[in-house]
């Protein structure tokens, strides 16, 4: 059984049709890149693979289960594109929070947060709230919470944005370390870099459509860089120089 | 272009812009064709009879009684009206806390404010009664334009100023909600003491008859009352501008500006200063104590949730202020209200159904609070009625502890004629409570609108709201009130009997309204996450 199912998925907002007739298909410890510029349609199709907005036309299957029922949920890990934290908590009580809502007992939840917590150099003022946290540890936290109830499927958005060098060597550690255990991953990220080293898949969208779809290796037949794949698919640089500076 | 100028119209844009988004072009258009119909036949007689009266006191400005008459309603129309504005949440329009990182000075941001207060409508119909005031003594005085328009000026910028005062004022108190509530309780309990003294007292006949004969002044009496009132008036600043109307000398009459232009900008130097401070303090890292700091365990799903929204409720200002009103309605009932007739009918009933009308804002839009995080909460692995049962909860404990406020306080001030009606009472704002309740489980996924937490100027509902907010509201009155006072009054016996029917069949309503709230979270949920998120 595939662990995440995409078939003809479109989704409209409005008059903009921001994912076109998308279908892919993954299956349990791949780990797909999923790239694109900015309004592709690539934080849309997340949404809709964690059941957070439902397609306008086509099927989503995650698990073989519909994303947005509560079997499907139990057993994803996902961090949005804006986090979506409950800021009016402190981090340690969000991610209680999280793992009893997700059945877990409480000592429990507190092993796993002490190390997901120690692993990603989080250090949280014990009573200060996540809505005073700085975005690169607002990110550890939302992190955390997608990956405390040890999931089967993640989706990430944009999960390197804002982290430091060595917290990311980390999680991509982390990410990795899943990966082998037979987790499926899908992550969004504008750091090609990341995404060449890390993922061994790549999805690329274009205003809402799918551009490329496979093995990195096999996309990338010239040997070019995944940066030359991408402009090559995408196109639209600009050059020059800016006129008042 | 200014920056005060690219400030308002980037911040009338935003408003704007927010009004679509929530209502559609058409719904939006429709909603200021309503508000300027509305607007106009509520102002027409205002404007006309302030103007009338600017022109009447404008010709009579050399009478000793004009300029105090002029200044009595320049003050009142502009300390009154800034005063019931900052009340009624017409505080800080502007969002200072980002408009610091621009390179703007602080003066160019209070301006840019003052400007924008005036689109609160109760402002903004003040300050028209303040120009059509004007108007009329320019038609009088027209060679005195230049002082009138000084007048006006000042005025204005106080009203707009002692708004934005109360209403910092308000928001600074409400960070810390225990010390804002001593403070009101001790108003109360000063308001009880005075006004019980005050109040309505059984007489014998000859006592009364001797007040009657008390009561008929003379015209001597009448006139030395009118000359003491005029002589307080004179101290006011707007009866010593007003003056200058009347002034053969120009140099004399330009001083007597003066006072009023100098209070004027005292008040706006002590706001800005105020505003900024607030502004500053709203940006600094906040720590709980640590018994909130505490890990929360739970045995149910909607038990955190509860906790969740109730932690979601306390940490906003409108949360905080909604512990305020419960205190507002006893001193209205020992106040302004204690001298109407049929007090026992109404007043328990009248006070709960106020305090129920307080919390609509919030009942209405569950998720309003949550903002973007309303995404983490549909990513929970908990089925859609759990989470309207663990929301709805956290309100109830929300509610349920206001309700047990105001019943504290009007039996401890309410006096011993309201104390048996209490259990009732309770029950009829539980009543209210869950009839809107089970409203907001439908409209908080029709129409949802992010709430800030750190404002009370959280007035811009959209209008179907503001139709459904009052549809609730009066049918509940109606309804409830009316079936509360009616057993009150024809078999006091059944009062809590009925109200407690009254309250089990609501229960009945908001159970089923929470099947039908889940089906259209389910079918609805992306409104939500692109409202909210």
């Amino acid at each position: 059984m595939p662990a995440l199912e995409l078939d003809s998925v479109t989704k409209v907002y409005g008059d903009k049709v921001a994912v076109r007739e998308l279908s892919l298909s993954l299956q349990p410890g791949d780990f797909l890149g999923l790239l694109g510029r900015n309004g592709a349609g690539k934080s849309t199709t997340l949404k809709m693979v964690t059941g957070l907005v439902p397609p306008s036309a086509g099927r989503i299957r995650v698990l073989g289960l519909d994303p947005d029922s509560v079997e499907a949920k139990r057993q994803v890990g996902a961090m949005p594109e804006d986090m979506a934290l409950l800021d009016m908590l402190t981090g340690p009580q969000y991610l209680r929070f999280t793992g009893r809502m997700h059945g877990l007992e409480d000592a429990e939840i507190d092993r796993r947060a002490a190390e997901l917590f120690d692993k990603l150099d989080l250090k949280p003022g014990p009573r200060t709230l996540i809505a005073d946290y700085s975005f690169g540890m607002k990110k550890k936290v939302s992190l955390s919470a997608a990956l405390l109830h040890g999931p089967r499927i993640v989706f990430l958005d944009e999960p390197f944005e804002g982290i430091d060098p060595v917290t990311s060597r980390t999680i991509k550690d982390i990410l990795l370390g899943l990966q082998k255990r037979g987790v499926t991953l899908v992550l969004t990220s504008h750091i090609l870099e990341v995404v060449e080293k890390l993922c061994p898949l790549i999805a690329i969208l274009d205003d809402g459509k799918l551009k490329g779809f496979g093995p990195l290796e096999e996309l990338k037949k010239g040997g070019e860089s995944l940066e030359q794949l991408f402009v090559e698919l995408v196109g639209g640089t600009q050059a020059g120089e800016l006129s008042w500076l | 272009m200014s920056p005060v100028r690219a400030l308002l119209i980037s911040h009338f844009q935003a408003g704007w812009n927010r009004a679509i988004r929530e209502m559609g072009r058409n719904g939006t258009v429709a909603l200021v064709i309503v508000a300027c119909c509305a607007g106009f036949f509520a102002l027409l007689p205002i404007t006309a009879g302030l103007g009338f009266t600017g022109w009447v006191l404008g010709r009579g400005i050399h009478e000793p009684w004009a300029p105090a008459a002029l200044g009595a309603i320049f003050t009142a129309t502009a300390v009154g009206g800034g005063l019931l504005g900052g009340i009624l949440g017409g505080a800080k329009t502007l969002d200072w806390e980002r408009l610091r990182a621009f390179p703007l000075r602080r003066g160019q941001i209070f301006g840019a404010e003052l400007v924008a207060g005036l689109g609160d409508l109760l402002t903004l119909m003040i300050a028209l009664g303040l120009v059509s005031l004007s108007l009329g003594l320019i038609l009088a005085q027209p060679f005195r334009t230049l002082f009138t328009l000084a007048l006006l000026l000042a005025s204005l910028v106080v009203l707009l100023t002692v708004q934005l005062l109360v209403g910092g004022l308000a928001t600074a108190l409400l960070r810390h909600l225990k010390t804002a509530l001593f403070v009101l309780l001790g108003i109360v309990w000063i308001s009880s003491v005075a006004m019980g003294s005050l109040g309505p007292k059984h007489q014998p006949r000859e006592s009364r008859k001797a007040d009657a004969q008390v009561e008929v002044l003379d015209e001597a009496r009448l006139r030395a009352l009118g000359e003491r009132i005029r002589l307080a008036a004179e101290i006011l600043p707007a009866t010593q501008s007003a003056h200058g109307l009347g002034d053969a000398g120009l140099l004399g009459a330009s001083l007597r500006q003066l006072p009023l232009l100098a209070l004027a900008g005292l008040l706006a130097w002590a706001a800005a200063g105020l505003l900024w401070r607030e502004s500053v303090q709203d940006g600094r890292t906040l720590t709980i104590s640590a018994g909130q700091a505490k890990l929360w365990s739970f045995s149910r799903p909607a038990y955190g949730l509860a906790r969740l929204q109730w932690r979601t409720l306390m940490g906003s200002m409108i949360g905080r202020f909604a512990f305020l009103i419960p205190i507002v309605a006893v001193v209205l009932i020992k106040g302004p209200m204690g001298r109407a007739s049929g007090t026992s009918l109404w007043a328990v009933p009248g006070a709960f159904i106020y305090l129920a009308f307080g919390a609509a804002q919030l009942l209405f839009n569950m998720f309003g609070l949550d903002q973007g995080a309303v995404k983490g909460l549909l990513l929970l692995p908990i089925a859609p009625k759990e989470l309207l049962y663990g929301k709805s909860l956290g309100f109830g404990i929300f509610m349920g502890l206001q309700g047990a406020l105001l019943a504290l306080l009007l039996a401890l001030f309410g006096g011993p004629g309201l104390a048996p009606q209490l259990p009732a009472g309770l029950l009829l704002f539980v009543a209210c409570t869950l009839a809107m309740g089970a409203v907001g489980l439908w409209s908080s996924v029709a129409m949802p609108r992010p709430l800030s937490r750190k404002r009370l100027n959280n007035s811009g509902m959209p209008l179907p709201m503001i139709l459904l907010s009052m549809g609730t509201s009066i049918g509940c009155a109606a309804l409830f009130g009316g079936l509360f006072a009616l057993l009150a009054w024809a078999a006091p016996r059944w009062l809590v009997p009925s109200m407690a029917a009254a309250a089990g069949l609501m229960l009945l309503v908001f159970r089923a309204g929470l099947e039908i709230g889940a089906v259209n979270l389910v079918r609805h949920r992306e409104r939500l996450v692109e409202r909210l998120g």
